[in-house]
């Protein structure tokens, strides 16, 4: 594990970068902004219009917020309990998430991409 | 008088209820503390929510799957559940925004000068404050108003 | 309230509910008792009184009885307060509950235990700490330090460790490792006194899992706090100076205006070391202006300067 500074280092600048890429990702499905209704924002047409224009764009957001989330949710926890093991356990759960998040995201997107193909 | 026993220390620690539970502690004139505590619940449900939405999000791919599960968001439990989620996002960022300024950049909270009676706490009287305040007035108008143009098309009103 | 018909100040009773423990048999009540107080009478006062005409078995912790010594912190209505600063009649209730401070182990009664609280105190180093090992291990005067840069940590010097801000964080409630505000308050205070070269070695601590970041500026502490130390702002003055060194940003430039004990030439104890101030032209000037200011006041200080300013002009 890094050290303490640099992963709050890190909280705070993907907070930033959160706050700007959150309302974007938030408006993209907001009624009456880029669509007409909600519903219409998360059709299949739509959301592969997202794939093709903002691919890589979702997959810095995808990093930012993975990063910004665990290292929350690592501090969370522990203040939630102490010793070694626990925070052995706590670490190893924060890169278990970020690995199968990061994986299954830049997946979806290669599979939207036509780079990989989705067995179904 | 009974028999004197080993002295037994009471670990007084208020644990999360301490956090939760308003009337376990009252501290006064401290809103900063709700803050505090809605920004962790925000951040909790957010980062559970994480993981589920890019597992949904996987499933658009699969076209019989996103079918599936657009008729799950018929259901009003998941529809209400947007709107928390909505609401979670708007006040995790506005105040993020300003934790920003004030935990990362140390704006907003006075300057460490030499305390006068009445000892009133500067950082709880400075900016923060008022940036505190808006957070909380622009967090529920976005919430509500969100909410009504959600509802809106869900046909709940 | 005020004064009565009959001239004398006006009474009222009122109903003291005090939370007791008791470390042998483990048994925790409430215990009710009722107190006459008016305009003025404190908590611990009614406390002291209750323990020498009702029940001498209370057992609460004081000393000073002026809010100076910090000894009898409690949670007078859930909300942590001083006792001897505490009057009875300005709480506005009826019915008032006394309760030991949470977050630290309670002895008896209304008798907490302070032993990690200072530990943790003790961690980040509550002294001045030089890179040189002779001015750490040698110290045998006081450092001169302009009026100005005391102003900047004079208000975390006003702590007095009561724990009231201890008692009143919510993560320490949860973290039992963290240092807590009052630690991390007097960590901020040594780091900027431009006397103190410690900064590294305090981040060990202070830069850990359960250090500093664990604050999250819930801003109880400084609404605790009787002497408005204010612990919340330094922690957050602590951390983004910390965020600014990890992020890249030049150390803080040396003090130039600070004069160290081994620079002082007073009692004949052997050579001073190099002085460590460089920038010389700062303090000759600033050395001229305190002796200056001290002159009707601390004639001897004033002469003290000018004697050591002649040592560093002549050299």
């Amino acid at each position: 594990m890094p050290r303490e500074s640099t992963l709050h280092l890190l909280l705070y600048a993907t907070a930033g970068l959160l706050a700007v890429f959150l309302t974007i990702h938030v408006a993209l499905h907001a009624p009456g902004l880029f669509y007409d209704t909600y519903k219409e924002s998360v059709q299949r047409e739509s959301v592969r219009r997202n794939y093709e224009n903002f691919g890589w764009a979702l997959v810095a957001l995808l990093i930012v917020a993975v990063i910004h989330g665990l290292v929350g949710l690592r501090g969370i926890l522990l203040e939630l309990r102490q010793g070694p093991r626990w925070e052995a356990f706590v670490n190893f759960l924060v890169v278990f998430l970020g690995a199968y998040m990061l994986g299954l995201g830049t997946y979806t997107l290669l599979t939207w991409l036509g780079i990989m193909h989705f067995g179904g | 008088m009974g028999e004197k026993r080993k002295p037994r220390f009471l670990e007084n620690r208020l644990g999360i209820m301490g956090n939760i539970v308003p009337w376990v502690l009252m501290i006064r004139d401290n809103p900063e503390r709700v803050a505090f505590v809605l920004h962790r619940l925000t951040g909790l449900l957010l980062i559970i929510y994480l993981p589920v939405h890019i597992f949904v999000t996987s499933m658009t791919v699969n076209p019989q799957k996103w079918e599936d599960f657009l008729r799950l968001e018929e259901n009003p439990l998941a529809q209400f559940f947007l709107w928390i989620l909505f609401g979670s996002i708007v006040f995790h960022g506005l105040n993020g925004i300003r934790l920003l300024l004030v935990e990362g950049l140390g704006k907003g909270i006075g300057k460490p000068e030499p305390p006068e009676p009445p000892y009133k706490p500067t950082s709880l009287s400075s900016a923060q404050r008022k940036w505190l305040y808006a957070v909380f007035a622009i967090w529920l108008i976005v919430w509500i108003v969100g909410g009504i143009i959600l509802f809106r098309e869900f046909g709940w009103v | 309230m005020g004064i009565n018909a009959n001239g004398r100040p006006a009474t009222r009773v009122v109903k003291i509910r005090v939370r007791r423990y008791d470390p042998e048999t483990g048994r925790r009540w409430w215990q009710e008792y009722r107190v006459e107080a008016k305009k003025g009478t404190t908590v611990l006062d009614a406390l002291l009184k209750i323990k020498a005409e009702q029940d001498h078995t209370l057992a609460m912790r004081y000393s000073c009885r002026m809010g100076a010594c910090g000894s009898c912190g409690m949670l007078i209505n859930k909300m942590p307060r001083l006792a001897c600063e505490t009057q009875l009649l300005e709480l506005g209730t009826d019915t008032v509950t006394i309760e030991p401070l949470p977050n630290f182990p309670v002895l008896r009664d209304l008798i907490t235990d302070f032993g990690d609280f200072f530990k943790k105190h003790r961690d980040i180093m509550p002294y001045i700490v030089r890179e040189s090992k002779k001015e750490n291990e040698e110290p045998y005067r006081e450092y001169y330090m302009p009026p100005d840069e005391l102003n900047k940590i004079i208000r975390y010097s006003y702590c007095i460790m009561c724990g009231l801000c201890y008692a009143a964080c919510p993560v320490v409630a949860i973290d039992k490792k963290f240092l807590g505000p009052q630690a991390l308050g007097q960590a901020y205070r040594w780091v900027t006194d431009v006397r103190d070269e410690g900064l590294r070695l305090r981040l060990e601590k202070v830069d850990d899992k359960h250090g500093v970041w664990r604050c999250h500026f819930a801003g109880s502490c400084s609404a605790a706090c009787p002497k408005g130390v204010d612990p919340a702002q330094g922690i957050q003055l602590l951390r983004s100076k910390l965020v600014a060194l990890t992020a890249g940003a030049r150390r803080d430039k040396k003090p130039t205006h600070v004069a160290t004990p081994t620079t002082v030439r007073y009692v004949d104890v052997g050579d001073a070391p190099k002085p460590t101030v460089e920038d010389k032209s700062l303090l000759v000037k600033h050395l001229e202006e305190t002796a200056q200011e001290l002159e009707q006041d601390l004639p001897y200080v004033a002469q003290a300067l000018r004697d050591y300013l002649r040592t560093i002009t002549s050299s």
